[in-house]
């Protein structure tokens, strides 16, 4: 007979140079809530036929190394764990009707982004939308989610989003108006992230500047 | 459900101050080779001039107050300096020997200001380390009988290399002159302990004496990392007068037999003044003597207890956890292993700590992915220092 495992996995956790910031300004970080990530796991690793059997399955997974905390925290928490009904074959899966946007720099008409999210989910919370580049136009909040928020942490990944030069927007569905201002034709991407469901999708968007017309 | 709300009253241990102890010393250590330090008595000394004052008498110099020791040449040249020693005179003289900017008109009193900012900070009126006069005062011989140090030696920890404070019984120092060795410890293993000072008495860490000797040698203030050493006692225990123990050479006191080089490399004129430079080379002359302090630093930490629930998080948006729909076969978002789709699992590498507004203030990464699905349910103590 051996004993229990009652282990308590205890780990240290840094500030993010976010909670620094905070820190700094108010004095507290005011922690409300937790979520877990595995960023660094490759599940198609997972070996249902293994020749040792079952125990080694998932061996590969269990034995991979991880990163140390970084503390950029648009660099960490990327792909979250998200809680669902057992059973479910699909991770929520978010669509919207543009596979691109491609307008010129006066188009007027309402180009409206309207998120959904299939299986039904981020009913509460909404959509983060980001603008990479804010100097193609401009993000307007059509409708504004349940709980009114407006802001979170955005996961960047390389080369697809400078923050400093982009805009982050929290809501229901948007609506995009290019840059009537824009002297050169500017290509960028808008990325939809579920802020319940963890998942996200993302479009080109190109605002066109036509030639001037020769006299 | 990417978030999971704490619950304040059972999440979340608020107020605990952990204290972390360490070696004082670099890397970690707990004891160094007092044989490795080096000063920077003559650092600031160009061609002109001395170590306290330069080509003018009132180019003051702090060496002509204390001087900074560094655990070896490493440090030494960061100018990384951990501690530093002092020569204090209740009367403002200056031992057995004169200094010349004393007789002009400068009259920088550097020995006399030493002893009274140490008096300032360390002794209190109902103090019972000060004497009737005002001096530090010592216990000699029995609890009852105190000397009274008019001159004294001050090792004082570089506060920012001591963290909170030095850790009483675990301090050991060394001296050597011209009688032999000899070993200080506190006495905090033979009275009660969190006392704001300790008295030194001689013994070594490793082989204590069974009952504490008194002799009025110095006290140790772990609060604010000061030693304050009875000067004129140490050195005639030792055999140290200020320009005698000359000499390189066998019969000394070092396990080498080397002794003591106190004026040895001091130009004449002033050697018999610098007591601190003295005190210095009475502890580094001999090689394989361990210097041992440990440092404390109070941490204030709050705990976040993260309770995976069996029915939590047994799903993941990892892109490898799914189709990504281009094959034309399978569908966006649906499951890739089929195993996971009957018996879900995630393999957890971080732990993410978020404010009211959804920005991750605070990340923890484990150690090894641990696993989660239907049948087990996890809990992280997730500790934020301060």
């Amino acid at each position: 007979m051996s004993y229990i495992d009652n282990t308590t996995i205890t780990v240290d956790a840094i500030l993010t140079q976010k909670g620094r910031q905070l820190l700094a300004q108010n004095g507290n970080l005011n922690i409300t809530s937790f979520a877990l990530a595995d960023d660094e796991i490759d599940y198609t690793l997972y070996q249902p036929n293994h020749p040792n059997g079952s125990a080694f399955y998932d061996i590969a997974l269990r034995n991979t190394p991880v990163f140390e905390p970084l503390t950029d925290e648009t660099q960490v928490m990327k792909y979250k764990l998200v809680t669902l009904n057992q059973g479910v074959t699909s991770i929520p899966v978010i669509t919207i009707s543009q596979d691109k946007i491609l307008v010129t720099k006066d188009y007027t008409g309402d180009i409206i982004i309207n998120p959904s999210t299939n299986p039904a989910y981020n009913l509460q919370a909404g959509y983060t939308a980001i603008l990479g580049n804010k100097n193609v136009g401009i993000l307007i909040v059509q409708q504004t989610n349940a709980l009114n928020s407006v802001s979170n942490t955005v996961p960047t990944f390389a080369g697809d989003i400078n923050i400093a030069s982009a805009q982050v927007v929290v809501g229901n569905s948007f609506r995009f108006v290019p840059n009537s201002g824009l002297t050169a034709t500017t290509t960028t991407n808008l990325t939809i992230i579920g802020n319940e469901s963890g998942g996200s999708t993302s479009i080109e968007v190109t605002v066109t500047v036509p030639a001037p017309t020769s006299q | 459900m990417i978030f999971n709300t704490f619950d304040p009253n059972k999440d979340i241990i608020a107020g605990r101050v952990t204290r972390v102890a360490s070696g004082f010393w670099p890397d970690g250590s707990p004891s160094w080779d007092q044989g490795n330090f080096m000063d920077d008595f003559w650092r600031n000394t160009g061609s002109a001039g001395n170590p306290s004052y330069g080509t003018s008498y009132y180019d003051v110099r702090y060496t002509m107050y204390y001087l900074n020791v560094f655990p070896d040449l490493s440090t030494y040249v960061n100018y990384d300096p951990y501690f530093s020693i002092a020569y204090g005179n209740f009367y403002g003289n200056l031992g057995s020997g004169s200094f010349p900017t004393e007789t002009l008109s400068i009259e920088a009193s550097p020995t006399k200001a030493i002893y009274t900012q140490y008096k300032n900070i360390l002794l209190a009126n109902s103090d019972a380390n000060v004497a009737s006069n005002g001096m530090f005062s010592m216990i000699s011989s029995s609890a009852t009988t105190t000397v009274a140090a008019d001159d004294i030696w001050v090792i004082n920890f570089s506060a920012y290399k001591m963290k909170d404070r030095i850790d009483e019984g675990l301090l050991q120092l060394n001296f050597s002159g011209s009688k032999g060795s000899i070993s200080l410890i506190d006495d905090s293993i033979y009275t009660t302990l969190n006392q704001y000072s300790y008295q030194l008495i001689t013994g070594s860490l490793t082989n204590p004496f069974g009952s504490a000797t008194y002799e009025g040698l110095g006290l140790f203030y772990p609060q604010v990392g000061i030693v304050v050493l009875n000067a004129s006692l140490l050195a005639k225990k030792l055999g140290i007068t200020s320009g005698s123990g000359v000499g390189i050479g066998s019969g000394g006191p070092c396990s080498d037999g080397s002794w003591p080089y106190i004026s040895g490399s001091l130009p004449g004129g002033i050697q018999y003044t610098y007591n601190h430079k003295t005190l210095f080379e009475s502890m580094n002359i001999c090689s394989g003597e361990l210097m041992n302090v440990r440092r404390s630093e109070y941490v204030p930490a709050r705990q976040y207890m993260v309770r995976v629930m069996n029915r939590d998080f047994n799903y993941s948006n990892n892109p490898t956890y799914v189709y990504d729909g281009t094959d034309n076969v399978h569908p966006k978002g649906q499951i890739y292993n089929a195993d996971f789709i009957n018996d879900p699992k995630t393999y957890i590498t971080t732990v993410g700590l978020y404010n009211d507004t959804n920005e991750l203030v605070a990340v923890a990464k484990l150690s090894r992915p641990a696993l989660k699905d239907f049948s087990s349910e996890l809990l992280f103590r997730v500790r934020l220092d301060f």
